[in-house]
């Protein structure tokens, strides 16, 4: 069938009457050479939990449930850094009408904290972050920033 | 034990006596009496006296309840409410009905809920007042501040243990070989990929900066020949860290991860094999093309040596194998960062060299 589809598409190319677009040739992916190497499981060296939000109490409780969880599934915990919060100011004029210099002063802060979890395979690691996904609360939002180890790619050959 | 004996001497009388009592004394009535008493002259068939019928109520008295009223001593009926029964169907709060003996809070509170003062035992407080000390916060009945923030009473360490527990059995553990021996993991495993995964409220679950992926490679452990690598290094160009002997390669030209990394491989892929490539236009390479400035072939070097040997007929102790250690030490000092220890060392490598 590729064949078939590299005829046709030579023989249109070589007639000039007709301006036809083809289409690029077909890949059958099982067919490809494997580039990755595939492992049993992933390997994570470390994975780095970030999560902001805009009360920092709730950031508080929420980190002493990420480390009771790596207490229990024995996960080792990297470092723990709470960074200063990141402030958003919109003033409102006060007034109607003139008086540009008086002023409410509007802001918004996002406080940062941040988890590192060392050495977890992909099956802990997916089981760790869903139950940890999960149980966010309101008003938090969270990345997650994986480090993969992995072998040299089969079309390597040392 | 005072007072109750105090009751027990209250004599009985019959209703008659305590209004007598009540009024005035046994003098009250006396006409009234002697009606009530009966005449002498009539008689009935036995020859008995008639036996007046005085039938009681079983209550007190209008008078007696308007002189007890006035004197103080009347007994106040509760009435009942009019909403007894409605206030009796309804049930107490399930707080003051949970026993710790019986109930499990995790089994009360499962999931993730938002504040029921009804439900949660705890007596908790929450509102701004201006003085702390002379008002409490406001009660937990009614709060709308402790409903809007969220709480983790889904969330105690009992919970989070037994949800733990749970899971655990999809957890597997890492590699031992790998934690103990530090060497083995980046000779087995020299790719490290970088990857985000993002997690907010809102309509679009997806977020654009998780396609980006960060491949960082050890080129040493890819072992390359001395020309293959320092080919990569030029073809990597600043992807290629000197100092830490890394390449990284980052990409988020595809929109999905997964089309990223496929394509950071193949950019590592057709690095390593246009590094082993020898071209034939490689061999005019001239020494002024280097990468680094080599000792060997400078003019530094020539005047070296003519200097040493001068030194030499004129007397000075030299040391020619110090030239080796002097060469290395100047190939670090030009390719590298001048700082004043370095510049120190220069003057003393020079001075060994020369005897001085």
């Amino acid at each position: 069938m590729l064949n078939i589809a590299n005829t046709i598409r030579s023989t249109l190319l070589r007639s000039k009457t007709r301006n036809v677009r083809t289409l690029a040739a077909t890949v059958n992916p099982a067919e490809q050479q494997q580039v990755q190497a595939v492992l049993p499981d992933k390997l994570y060296s470390s994975i780095e939990i970030e999560y902001r939000g805009h009360d920092k109490a709730v950031l508080k409780s929420y980190t002493t449930f990420l480390q009771q969880v790596c207490k229990h599934l024995e996960i080792p915990q990297g470092r723990l850094e709470v960074l200063p919060y990141i402030r958003w100011v919109q003033p409102a004029l006060r007034s109607k009408f003139v008086h540009k210099k008086y002023k409410l002063h509007y802001e918004t802060r996002t406080h940062i904290t941040k988890l590192e979890i060392l050495n977890v395979t992909g099956s802990t690691a997916s089981t760790f972050l869903e139950y940890i996904e999960r149980n966010i609360p309101e008003g938090v939002g969270m990345r997650v920033g994986f480090t993969e180890l992995q072998p040299l790619p089969l079309t390597i050959q040392n | 034990m005072h007072r109750l004996s105090h009751i027990g001497t209250r004599s009985k009388s019959t209703l008659a006596d305590k209004l007598r009592n009540a009024v005035g004394g046994a003098d009250y009535g006396k006409s009234k009496q002697a009606m009530a008493a009966g005449s002498l002259t009539a008689k009935d068939e036995n020859g008995e006296d008639f036996r007046e019928l005085y039938v009681m109520p079983k209550r007190k008295l209008r008078g007696q309840t308007q002189l007890e009223q006035a004197t103080g001593r009347a007994e106040v009926k509760t009435r009942s409410r009019f909403d007894l029964m409605d206030r009796l169907a309804e049930r107490p709060p399930r707080s003051e009905e949970m026993d710790p003996e019986k109930h499990t809070w995790s089994d009360i509170w499962p999931a993730a809920r938002t504040f029921a003062s009804s439900v949660v035992p705890l007596p908790v407080r929450m509102g701004s007042r201006p003085n702390v000390e002379k008002r409490a916060p406001f009660k937990k009945e009614g709060n709308l501040e402790l409903v809007k923030i969220p709480n983790f009473l889904h969330l105690t360490p009992v919970a989070v243990q037994q949800h733990c527990e749970a899971i655990k059995k999809f957890c597997t553990p890492y590699p031992p070989e790998l934690l103990s021996d530090a060497s083995i993991t980046p000779s087995l495993l020299p790719i490290s990929v970088q990857y985000s995964t993002y997690i907010h409220q809102g309509t679009n679950i997806r977020d654009i900066r998780s396609r980006v992926i960060t491949m960082i490679v050890d080129v040493d452990y890819l072992k390359l020949s001395e020309n293959a690598a320092e080919k990569l290094v030029r073809l990597a160009g600043n992807r290629y860290n000197q100092e830490t002997g890394q390449l990284t390669i980052i990409t988020d030209r595809c929109h999905t991860r997964k089309q990223n990394l496929d394509y950071a491989h193949y950019l590592l892929t057709v690095l390593y094999h246009e590094a082993n490539k020898q071209e034939a236009w490689a061999e005019l390479k001239e020494r002024s093309d280097n990468l680094q400035v080599e000792f060997d072939g400078s003019t530094t070097k020539s005047k070296l040596e003519d200097l040493i040997e001068k030194a030499k007929s004129s007397g000075l102790k030299t040391d020619e194998k110090a030239l080796a250690e002097f060469g290395e030490m100047w190939k670090t000092y030009r390719n590298t960062e001048e700082t004043a220890e370095k510049t120190r060392e220069y003057g003393r490598q020079m001075k060994k060299m020369l005897g001085i």
